[in-house]
């Protein structure tokens, strides 16, 4: 068989950025979403690594649940693990600063929040010392569409340029007019292609106009078939190493660039 | 290591399937879109087809959303005429108009169109009288119809699956809520079929239907250009179900209830 793609360089260094585990209070889905069930399904479509959220952290203390997520997969190296983080930090100290220094100190690279599940605006007036910290030290912060105000977003961009945001979940529904603006804005944006963001033409659109680096790649676990996710984008007309670049270099990057 | 299928390695190769006829069943023509898209030119659609191996795309118009039938119809008539044996389209009608819908479906069929395509976005229900014109003409020249679906449209669908034992009813969207529903239909009624195409992508969903026995049933569509074609055959390819299944719910269920005879692939 012709290889278009190099197979082996997809299993070995393929990263999904998106995955989140947690049991939800009732039963939503047909089979459980854990570590095992996640493990299960990277080894089923050949995904070397994940970056894991606590889905938990949304609906209860989101530092408990962090813990639970190092303790949960502290055996599998290739489960790497994104701290939520909220702009108060956790307590008794309450400086959010001090908890970053720590979150790197355990080795953890990359974060997520979700300002709307814990009733705060991301605004610089609201999350100075957490944006500022996730700026100085280089540390990508996921947020997923769907819980952002886009001008809110924009702002913070505007005011803390060297932020490195990854958007989750983007919608299917064509070229968006205000994810346009945003990667115009905001070169520090990166977007996760993700089944979710299934849109016809959109990949090799987007990297021919805003270059192959602010790309990343999402398997939609535990909604979506993570395999519509790989022929999302091995089908999308990218070339090769603009595949290899949302498949896993970029995202090997931005955590290498983590200044400790 | 694990051992992947002939579909997986062709996936993961980037290759374009060649096992089987593939034919996607609900796609979208011309660019009168309610919200830009990236690239809606037949070309993008076709060299879309050409990196995964679909054979034919059986696409309406955007316009199927408005009352702008006779524009839309236009669009795919000539899509056809330029693509005859990668598109085939399904006609469409302004079905809040009583008088015009049987002067459009005609002009249609004599312009070689051999499907009908209804959408409740806009328009009555499928249970108004106005249908009746257009499931009549469907019935009366052997017509199937693939009806936008998202569950409540069922109900106004079910009496009509006995009314009208000549359309083969693909209910698109199939299992977006309600998969216990679609699933029962689809087993109670031989001419109701259930079409995949779904933007979350929801895992274990081709399974759910596949295991309620109903791999003869399902057609797979992408909604391209709508959403993408990429994305939706992956949830068929990468499905914990058999090859053979594939190949039906790929294009071989699809080839029998649309009637397509292309031979573009030399497969049995």
């Amino acid at each position: 068989m012709k290889k278009d793609i190099d197979i082996d360089l997809i299993f070995d260094r393929l990263i999904a950025c998106d995955p989140l585990v947690g049991q939800p209070g009732i039963p939503v889905y047909e089979y459980k979403t854990d570590i095992q069930d996640l493990t299960n399904e990277m080894q089923r479509l050949s995904i070397a690594k994940a970056i894991v959220r606590n889905n938990d952290c949304l609906n209860t203390e989101p530092y408990f649940c962090n813990d639970v997520l190092m303790k949960n997969i502290s055996d599998n190296p290739d489960l790497i693990p994104a701290w939520f983080l909220t702009p108060d930090g956790r307590g008794p100290s309450y400086n959010v600063a001090e908890l970053i220094e720590t979150m790197l100190n355990c080795k953890v690279r990359i974060a997520w929040t979700d300002p709307a599940a814990k009733n705060y605006l991301l605004a610089t007036w609201c999350c100075k010392e957490m944006l500022s910290a996730l700026q100085q030290h280089l540390i990508p912060l996921l947020i997923s569409f769907k819980s952002i105000n886009i001008s809110d977003l924009h702002n913070v961009m505007a005011d803390f340029p060297k932020l490195r945001i990854i958007l989750l979940d983007l919608p299917r529904t064509g070229q968006n007019i205000m994810i346009e603006a945003l990667l115009k804005n905001h070169p520090e944006l990166h977007l996760c292609f993700s089944p979710s963001f299934a849109v016809h033409a959109g990949y090799k659109n987007l990297c021919s106009r805003y270059g192959e680096h602010r790309w990343v790649w999402g398997m939609g676990y535990p909604e979506s078939e993570g395999g519509a996710g790989i022929t999302g984008l091995v089908y999308s007309g990218l070339t090769k190493k603009q595949i290899e670049a949302a498949a896993f270099r970029n995202m090997e990057r931005l955590l290498s660039e983590v200044k400790i | 290591m694990r051992q992947y299928d002939t579909f997986q390695l062709k996936a993961f190769a980037g290759q374009p399937i060649d096992q089987c006829m593939v034919i996607d069943a609900h796609g979208h023509m011309g660019a009168e879109t309610t919200f830009p898209l990236y690239e809606t030119s037949p070309e993008s659609i076709i060299a879309a087809m050409d990196r995964m191996g679909i054979d034919v795309f059986c696409a309406s118009p955007f316009l199927v959303v408005s009352s702008y039938a006779r524009e839309g119809n236009d669009v795919s008539i000539a899509a056809v005429r330029q693509y005859p044996e990668r598109i085939f389209a399904y006609m469409i009608a302004n079905t809040g108009y009583p008088e015009s819908i049987l002067p459009e479906l005609e002009r249609c069929l004599n312009a070689g169109l051999r499907a009908v395509k209804i959408h409740s976005h806009s328009g009555p229900p499928y249970s108004h009288p106005n249908y009746d014109i257009l499931y009549q003409f469907a019935n009366s020249n052997h017509l199937p119809i693939l009806a936008h679906t998202w569950g409540d449209q069922i109900k106004d669908l079910e009496n009509k699956f006995i009314k009208y034992k000549n359309i083969n009813f693909i209910l698109g969207h199939a299992g977006a809520v309600e998969k216990e529903n679609y699933a029962r239909v689809a087993k109670e009624y031989p001419n109701v079929y259930l079409e995949t195409c779904f933007s979350p992508c929801s895992r274990g969903l081709i399974e759910y239907f596949v295991n309620q026995g109903l791999s003869d049933k399902i057609l797979w569509g992408s909604d391209m250009t709508f959403m993408s074609a990429e994305h939706q055959i992956g949830r068929v390819i990468f499905a914990n179900i058999s090859e053979a299944d594939k190949v039906k719910i790929l294009g071989k269920n699809a080839q029998k209830v649309l009637k397509i005879k292309s031979r573009r692939k030399n497969v049995s």
